[in-house]
């Protein structure tokens, strides 16, 4: 609906010296990207400024997105202020993600180790390139982190992909950090996301040159 | 894959292949659960020493049943639902980019429009259009609401739109604005879907749009000779549907949009 709109990015007030950033976690549908959201809630809610909204329909799917805005404090200065997102994973829901990815900073790719999910990551991650590709951001530039999720099920038997594999199948071209995880149990999360705030503030130092 | 020469018991086989079927389902992927249960169905039948055991086969397939009416469930159930005033706010605050508040405000009626929000959508809309902010992208939305909604006010603002058969309206005929159109691909990569384009200039019955080199793919699809069937061309005063076909494609040399795409839509006569 209505024409093109702006492409935004990060916000920064030089005045305040705030600086507002937009992380969102993408990934197939079931893969694990509302447990981490509910992970971080729970464990770093020292940083989270208010509760976690979550629009879910029935079978606790992600129907429209989740959102949790977190405060990381000062650094260099500046207020760094982040918005964490996640979005639906079916298929079907291709224009809320393309909504959701609007003014994104930085990604999250939560890939789901089960070995039946081998398709759904690399489709996933196809429809997040052309995505991007509408909001005028390259897949290849832009701040990304890869996780792969729910190893912990290995324990239990159920078959998993070995991580080389999926580091071949999904990130041989993009070369970006990767993260073992287990949203569930809250393993691999804080490092992925220590990791994505790192490469995305890291970007945006270089956009914005905030830090001077 | 179920196999009854693998190195596994055929009963460890089954317990293992119940356990994975079952995971799959708390997972909620309720097809790959399906499947397996299915997969592990045929492994018994198959096997001399539990193709007998109706018990067990009797389970299997009422998971599979009760699978199969979730599935049901969950593709029949409401694809979008109406939202509480407060996390409507929440997405109008979110998703609204522009820095003028006019613009703003369109964007943020906008995104109510594309999480499924059409009753706030279209009372924003209504007020804005009321305030003579943007009024064709207003009026245009406000369209699209209603045929979204799928409501009789569609029918009532859009006489020249019905759902069944359309009345083509002839080019030559409309010497009105083509504020924008929208395009469904039959064919190529992007068969079955909706473009909208806004239209930059139009000359007659021929109208340009440009399409930026970031959507390479979409402007590969409309090379010259074209044709476009069924495109929807918006007005301020109406919404019509006409064939048109691809007149010229070039990319323009000099300006902000150099290396974009301007092409030219020539709309048909019936």
């Amino acid at each position: 609906m209505g024409g093109q709109q702006p492409d935004r990015m990060a916000i920064f007030n030089a005045k305040n010296r705030i600086i507002e950033c937009k992380l969102v976690y993408y990934g197939p549908g079931r893969g694990g990207k509302t447990t981490n959201l509910e992970y971080i809630f729970r464990a770093f809610n020292k940083h989270t400024s208010s509760e976690m909204v979550s629009i879910n329909t029935q079978g606790d799917r992600t129907l429209f997105f989740d959102f949790l805005p977190m405060g990381l404090g000062k650094i260099r200065g500046c207020d760094v202020k982040i918005q964490l997102y996640t979005v639906p994973g079916q298929p079907k829901y291709k224009s809320t993600r393309k909504m959701v990815l609007k003014g994104v900073d930085g990604v999250v790719f939560v890939a789901d180790s089960l070995e039946i999910q081998r398709k759904a990551n690399i489709e996933s991650l196809k429809d997040l390139a052309e995505n991007l590709a509408q909001e005028n951001k390259n897949i290849f530039k832009i701040p990304l982190v890869m996780q792969y999720n729910k190893r912990d099920l290995e324990e239990k038997g159920i078959p998993l992909m070995p991580v080389e594999l999926m580091q071949r199948e999904l990130n041989s071209k993009l070369k970006v950090p990767y993260y073992e995880a287990s949203a569930l149990k809250g393993s691999g999360v804080g490092a992925t996301l220590k990791e994505a705030l790192l490469v995305t503030l890291r970007h945006l130092q270089k956009e914005l040159q905030w830090t001077k | 894959m179920l196999s009854v020469k693998s190195y596994m018991s055929e009963k460890e086989q089954i317990k293992r292949a119940l356990r994975e079927a079952s995971l799959y389902k708390t997972q909620g992927l309720l097809e790959e659960s399906r499947e397996k249960y299915l997969e592990l169905l045929n492994y018994i039948r198959e096997s001399q020493k539990f193709s007998t055991n109706q018990e067990l086969i009797d389970a299997v397939e009422k998971k599979i049943k009760e699978l199969e009416k979730s599935i049901q469930e969950f593709e029949q159930g409401p694809k979008t639902l109406e939202l509480s005033t407060q996390v409507q706010d929440l997405i109008k605050n979110l998703f609204t980019f522009s820095n003028t508040d006019e613009a703003a405000a369109v964007e943020g009626a906008v995104a109510l429009a594309k999480f499924g929000q059409y009753e706030r959508a279209l009372e924003e809309f209504q007020s804005l259009l009321e305030k003579g902010i943007m009024p064709v992208v207003t009026a245009k939305n406000i369209i699209r609401c209603y045929l979204s909604m799928n409501t009789p006010e569609a029918g009532e603002i859009l006489p020249a739109m019905p759902r069944a058969k359309t009345k083509r309206k002839k080019a030559q005929q409309m010497i009105i604005d083509i504020s924008g159109v929208s395009i469904r691909f039959d064919g190529g990569p992007l068969k079955g879907q909706t473009v909208d384009f806004d239209v930059d200039f139009q000359s007659s019955n021929t109208v340009s749009i440009v399409i930026s080199t970031n959507q390479k793919h979409v402007a590969d699809c409309l090379e010259p000779g074209t044709r476009l069937e069924d495109m929807q061309c918006y007005s301020p005063i109406t919404v019509f549907r006409s064939n048109g076909i691809v007149s010229r494609k070039a990319t323009i040399k000099q300006g902000p949009r150099k290396g974009d795409y301007m092409i030219d839509i020539t709309i048909e006569e019936d």
